[in-house]
């Protein structure tokens, strides 16, 4: 039943979505047809029907698995870091160019205007994004790190707003420095939050964050600051630990970032 | 072991797809701006002025050669082209006179260089635990040893040629012992590299034929690794599986020829640029035997200023790209170096600063093709002028005329003749 010998359901079904992230990404929706890919992943049109109800279906499910959604994956790895913090690494990377399925929700979104079978699906997930941000905000505000008084259903959309325009006003079209934006969010956030964020002046503490989908294993970091980073088994870079840079490592870190030649690497100023 | 049907040798059935050929042109460049051309000797010699001055007066240059083809030299566009495979295909990176045919993509002729998303993703995945830096640092104890053993055998001789006699081993022997080749067979090596790599303007019939050698090489290893498996590269991509099948023949075979090709000419490149580099500039060479410890740094100037890598892509569909009107099929010259010497983008470009602090290089490529073999390369570089610095202090160019530097998208000196000012030292 078109089935390799050796692949689990489990694993066609991540192939065709992973298959189905690329080829939506790259010829957009309706210049996809779930052939193409089924040939992408390397089963046959039977087996891609076994799991997956319509090309809609297909669309909504590489979105989620394969979409970008930065601050669900930073949280899911880190659910103890504040959330302003979150919030924070997650916008400035809003202001960078980004792989090609990071611009796979705006074919989705281009679908659900003219498609009601998109439409469905996409109200759908997209209440799930909001409701996620919500869920942030609310723990923030029960954490003292966010105003109490902020609507979580507003500041969700606003985030919202803000991720998926930046999908649709790429740095191609319309760039902006990388530290004119963090200054201006760091400002925003200064004034949702309870305590304030105050501007950085090099007296705080600071913490590495490597973007994963930016990195591409050069290995500058684990070179030049072997105390702060690692590799995994493919090459790519790690944060060691909580990714606190103690004072005297201070220079390594900053060296390391000023030489990632992907710019994959941030230090935030902690509060 | 049981026979292994993928290795069979096909005789060819006329079936094949077939790509495009254009005109071969060669001569004297009119302008750069508007028939520009890598193979011609001038760009061989020193590209970096030609490069400087398109930058400023055309930064994307077109040239017809070649069926068409443009040149961007800025570091901004270089990047954009190399993070951009939705617009610009990897399915052919050497620039020349043949185009592929359309359906070789997404795996091309070379995986995973040659591969475009989705495939890429997972021919690359395959290579990547090969090549982290910890697995490359079990090659470090015997490049050293390799290292010396070739200085050992200048004893006596005050000029040697530091390209022939020297950096040009150093890949060959590493990158055979890793995909378990014989290692005498590093002259066959060279004659492969300069096939696929400098023959672009040679007549199809030719080009076709010694490409035909490289593969029946090939072939032949593979089959020594089926008779005898091993722990090496070769016996771990005949094994491997891609999606719960074993890969094809022609997949195996590009990745051995890709790890091959590619493993060799450019270190060689950059070991010796960097020779060629210290042995006119001797401020920079007494610093760096006086401070060893700055080697790593230096290493990494000698990767921006001398980066011997560019690689070549095809634009997917016409499209108005930053200014210029691109056609389905014209190639790009995605030149590292060009972009690694954009004042826009580095403090005093065009200079070598060996303690250069900050240094966002792209001499291994940007994005998802960042080059797989760049942990080893390093490692490679740096042994290969830590024992030199070490064994021979104090050295001159013999003839600066003598020098000769590698024609198309690998360059590096290929004739270095040096002066050994002070008898090398025992290792």
């Amino acid at each position: 039943m078109g089935r390799i010998a050796g692949v689990t359901a489990a694993e066609t079904r991540e192939r065709l979505l992973r298959a189905a992230a690329d080829v939506f990404a790259e010829r957009g929706y309706d210049g996809t047809r779930v052939a193409d890919i089924a040939a992408a992943a390397g089963v046959s049109n039977g087996a891609l029907y076994a799991h997956f109800a319509s090309k809609a279906d297909l669309l909504a499910g590489a979105l989620r698995a394969h979409g970008r959604n930065l601050l669900a994956g930073m949280f899911a790895a880190d659910p103890g870091r504040p959330v302003v913090e979150l919030l924070l690494l997650a916008g400035r990377s809003l202001a960078r160019r980004r792989d090609a399925r990071g611009y796979l929700i705006v074919e989705a979104l281009v679908a659900a205007r003219r498609d009601e079978d998109v439409a469905r699906p996409m109200r759908e997930y997209v209440g799930e994004r909001a409701g996620f941000l919500a869920e942030l905000t609310r723990l923030a505000q029960a954490g003292g790190e966010l105003d109490p008084a902020l609507s979580p259903d507003a500041l969700a959309h606003f985030c919202l707003l803000l991720a998926m325009g930046s999908a649709l006003v790429t740095p191609d079209l319309h760039a902006i420095g990388e530290d004119e934006w963090a200054a201006l969010l760091t400002r925003v956030a200064g004034a949702l939050a309870r305590t304030g964020i105050t501007e950085p002046d090099g007296s705080n503490p600071v913490k590495l964050h490597i973007d994963p989908e930016r990195c591409q294993g050069h290995g500058r970091c684990y070179d030049l600051a072997p105390g702060l980073f690692g590799d995994d088994e493919e090459g790519y870079g790690q944060v060691l630990g909580d990714g606190v840079v103690p004072p005297d490592q201070e220079d390594a870190a900053r060296r390391a970032v000023a030489n990632c030649p992907e710019c994959a690497i941030d230090l935030l100023e902690e509060t | 072991m049981a026979a292994d049907d993928r290795f069979v040798y096909q005789e060819p059935t006329g079936d094949e797809p077939e790509g495009v050929r254009s005109e071969i042109i060669t001569g004297p460049v009119s302008d750069w701006a508007t028939d520009f051309s890598h193979l011609e000797p001038e760009w061989s010699a020193d590209p970096y002025p030609i490069q400087d001055d398109l930058r400023q007066r055309c930064p994307i240059a077109h040239t017809g050669r070649f069926g068409g083809g443009w040149l961007p030299t800025r570091y901004e566009d270089v990047t954009a082209i190399a993070y951009d495979t939705e617009r610009f295909s990897s399915r052919s990176i050497i620039m020349g006179n043949f185009r592929p045919p359309h359906d070789i993509a997404p795996v091309g002729g070379s995986p995973p260089i040659s591969s475009d998303p989705p495939f890429h993703h997972h021919a690359r995945k395959l290579l990547l635990p090969a090549f982290t830096k910890t697995a490359v640092s079990r090659q470090e104890p015997a490049t050293r040893a390799l290292c010396h053993s070739l200085i050992d055998a200048f004893e006596g001789r005050d000029v040697v040629d530091a390209a022939a006699d020297y950096a040009q081993h150093i890949p060959m022997r590493v990158i055979a012992g890793m995909l378990g080749f014989p290692p005498q067979d590093g002259p066959r090596f060279r004659e492969f590299v300069e096939s696929v790599l400098e023959g672009i303007n040679l007549a199809p019939e030719e080009r076709i034929e010694r490409l035909e050698r490289l593969f029946t090489y090939l072939l032949a290893q593979v089959h020594d690794h089926l008779d005898n498996p091993r722990e090496d590269l070769t016996s771990y991509l005949i094994d491997a599986e891609l999606f719960g099948r074993k890969l094809d023949a022609d997949v195996v075979t590009g990745a051995m020829a890709l790890l091959l090709i590619a493993g060799i000419d450019t270190t060689w490149s950059a070991i010796g640029a960097s020779l060629w580099h210290l042995a006119r500039t001797p401020a920079d060479r007494e610093r760096l035997v006086a401070e060893p410890g700055l080697l790593p740094t230096a290493v990494e100037e000698f990767l921006r200023a001398y980066a011997p890598v560019t690689m070549a892509r095809l634009v997917k569909q016409d499209m108005h790209w930053h200014g210029v009107d691109m056609k389905a099929d014209d190639w790009i010259l995605l030149s590292f170096p060009a972009a690694n010497r954009d004042p826009a983008q580095f403090d005093r470009a065009g200079q070598v600063v060996i303690d250069r602090e900050v240094n966002r290089h792209a001499a291994f490529g940007l994005g998802i093709h960042r080059c797989v073999g760049s942990h080893l390369a390093r490692m490679e570089l740096r042994v290969a002028l830590e024992v030199w610095l070490e064994r021979i202090g104090e050295f001159t160019l013999a003839d600066p005329a003598a020098v000769t530097w590698s024609a198309g998208q690998i360059r590096g000196p290929r004739a270095l003749p040096l002066r050994l000012v002070t008898a090398s030292r025992p290792g």
